[in-house]
């Protein structure tokens, strides 16, 4: 993180979750990149810059998570197109499990406080 | 022989020069990606 | 108004994208610019407001290459003063490579037999720089081509005449009817031939004129320095050259490598590869039954 900047946590979570968001965007269809930004940009809260969505996909390209095809359009020039590989699957669904994990763990934490035993003040 | 000879030649011929325009389309193709 | 405002805004991506991998920086421009315009194409994004959304939502050039950066290589930047951008930012004119294609197989490629001067036709006609009558000129003048008319000479024959001589009643002898046979073009063959042959050429030429004019008319491309492409790999090459020169090299096998590397690439849609095949596939067939057609007769 820069210096001075807000320790808001769920900046590095959102970053570290879109990967996966986009994984999961692909586990049922092949999408083209204009897409698949703009399903993300809709999504309330997601992503602040759509423009960074572009260099994510090259990194799960280059990852192997995701392979990407040209195909023709009815109208215009060809788009590329994303497919998810086995290994994006199998890292999606690695991520699933540890996901529900922390959720489930952070919920807890949040209303229960820790429940009893520890430290009391 | 006169008719076999011109058809020969033609598929010595025609296969390459089909070649150049399949090179042509799909190097134009692949350059004029964005537009 | 609105292309400015994209062009800026791709000049400061390329700018800042200078600390990326050259092949990195013009793939990451291109593929916001591809997304602009296809934000356009939508029809969503009409006017100048709509645009503004649009280049915001995208986010700041610097964050977006910011992102790129995470776990590349960093190109070290180049020390002030040896290299900046001319103001304002360098365009260059668009470029009419398809209107070119378009020409040369209308004239040149007619030599292969019909394949040649349809492709010709095809790309004419879905070139965005010449009106419909500038399309009809084209193919009218002349179908088929102008070599199309040597392909004919081989294979229809000439006109033969002949005159039986005729033995009057009274000894004398004199020439019968001249009887002739086969295909002519007739007393004003030699005239047709020249404008079949030469007519295609200057209309090719005045159609490149105007295409190089309407062009230049349109927005100017914004130029990065260091334009590598992203999309000439090993196998892209190998297969335009084996495809274009192999088969002087190596007849019939080259051409067919060259083939079959096109299909091995992911540059290309399978429809431009199965175009492609069917060039081929002509260059190769129309001959043999061009064999066949002569056999029958």
């Amino acid at each position: 993180m820069e210096p001075g900047e807000t320790r808001n946590p769920l900046t590095q979570l959102r970053r570290g979750v879109l990967e996966f968001c986009v994984l999961a965007l692909l586990r049922e269809e092949e999408r083209y990149g204009f897409d698949l930004v703009r399903r993300l940009g809709d999504i309330d809260g997601m992503v602040t810059s759509e423009g960074t969505i572009y260099p994510l996909l090259s990194r799960l390209r280059r990852d192997g998570w995701v392979s990407t095809s040209w195909q023709e359009s009815e109208a215009g020039p060809p788009r590329r197109y994303y497919a998810i590989t086995p290994a994006g699957r199998h890292a999606l669904s690695g991520f699933g499990l540890e996901w529900q994990r922390f959720r489930d763990s952070v919920d807890a934490l949040l209303q229960t406080g820790g429940g009893r035993g520890g430290h009391d003040g | 022989m006169g008719i076999l000879l011109p058809g020969w030649l033609l598929v010595f011929v025609g296969l390459p020069l089909a070649g150049i325009v399949a090179a042509l389309y799909l190097a134009i193709r692949l350059n004029n990606r964005t537009h | 108004m609105v292309d400015e405002l994209v062009a800026d805004y791709l000049a400061r991506l390329d700018r800042a994208a200078q600390v990326l991998a050259p092949d990195r920086r013009t793939e990451l421009v291109e593929e916001i610019r591809d997304h602009i315009t296809q934000a356009r194409a939508s029809g969503t994004v009409g006017d100048e407001a709509a645009v503004r959304t649009l280049l915001d939502r995208l986010g700041d050039p610097d964050e977006i290459v910011a992102a790129a950066r995470e776990g590349e290589p960093v190109v070290p930047p180049a020390p002030a003063g040896t290299w900046a951008p001319p103001q304002p930012w360098p365009t260059r004119r668009p470029s009419i490579g398809l209107e070119i294609a378009a020409v040369l197989l209308l004239t040149v490629g007619s030599i292969i037999p019909l394949v040649g001067w349809l492709i010709g036709v095809v790309l004419l006609w879905s070139s965005r720089r010449w009106t419909v009558v500038d399309k009809l000129m084209g193919t009218l003048i002349v179908p088929g081509g102008p070599l199309a008319i040597a392909l004919l000479a081989v294979v229809v024959p000439g006109q033969v005449c002949s005159s039986a001589s005729v033995t009057q009643s009274d000894g004398s002898i004199v020439d019968g009817p001249t009887t002739c046979t086969g295909t002519t073009l007739g007393p004003f063959g030699p005239a047709i031939l020249v404008f079949w042959l030469v007519a295609p050429f200057v209309v090719g030429g005045v159609l490149l004129r105007r295409a190089r004019l309407r062009a230049d008319r349109e927005p100017w491309i914004p130029v990065a320095p260091s334009s590598g492409s992203s999309r000439w790999g090993g196998l892209e090459i190998a297969a335009v050259l084996l495809l274009g020169l192999g088969s002087f090299l190596i007849p019939v096998v080259a051409p067919i490598a060259g083939l079959v590397c096109a299909w091995a690439s992911t540059a290309w849609t399978s429809r431009e590869k199965w175009i492609a095949t069917a060039i081929l596939g002509c260059g190769l067939l129309l001959p043999v039954v061009v064999i066949v057609a002569a056999r029958i007769r």
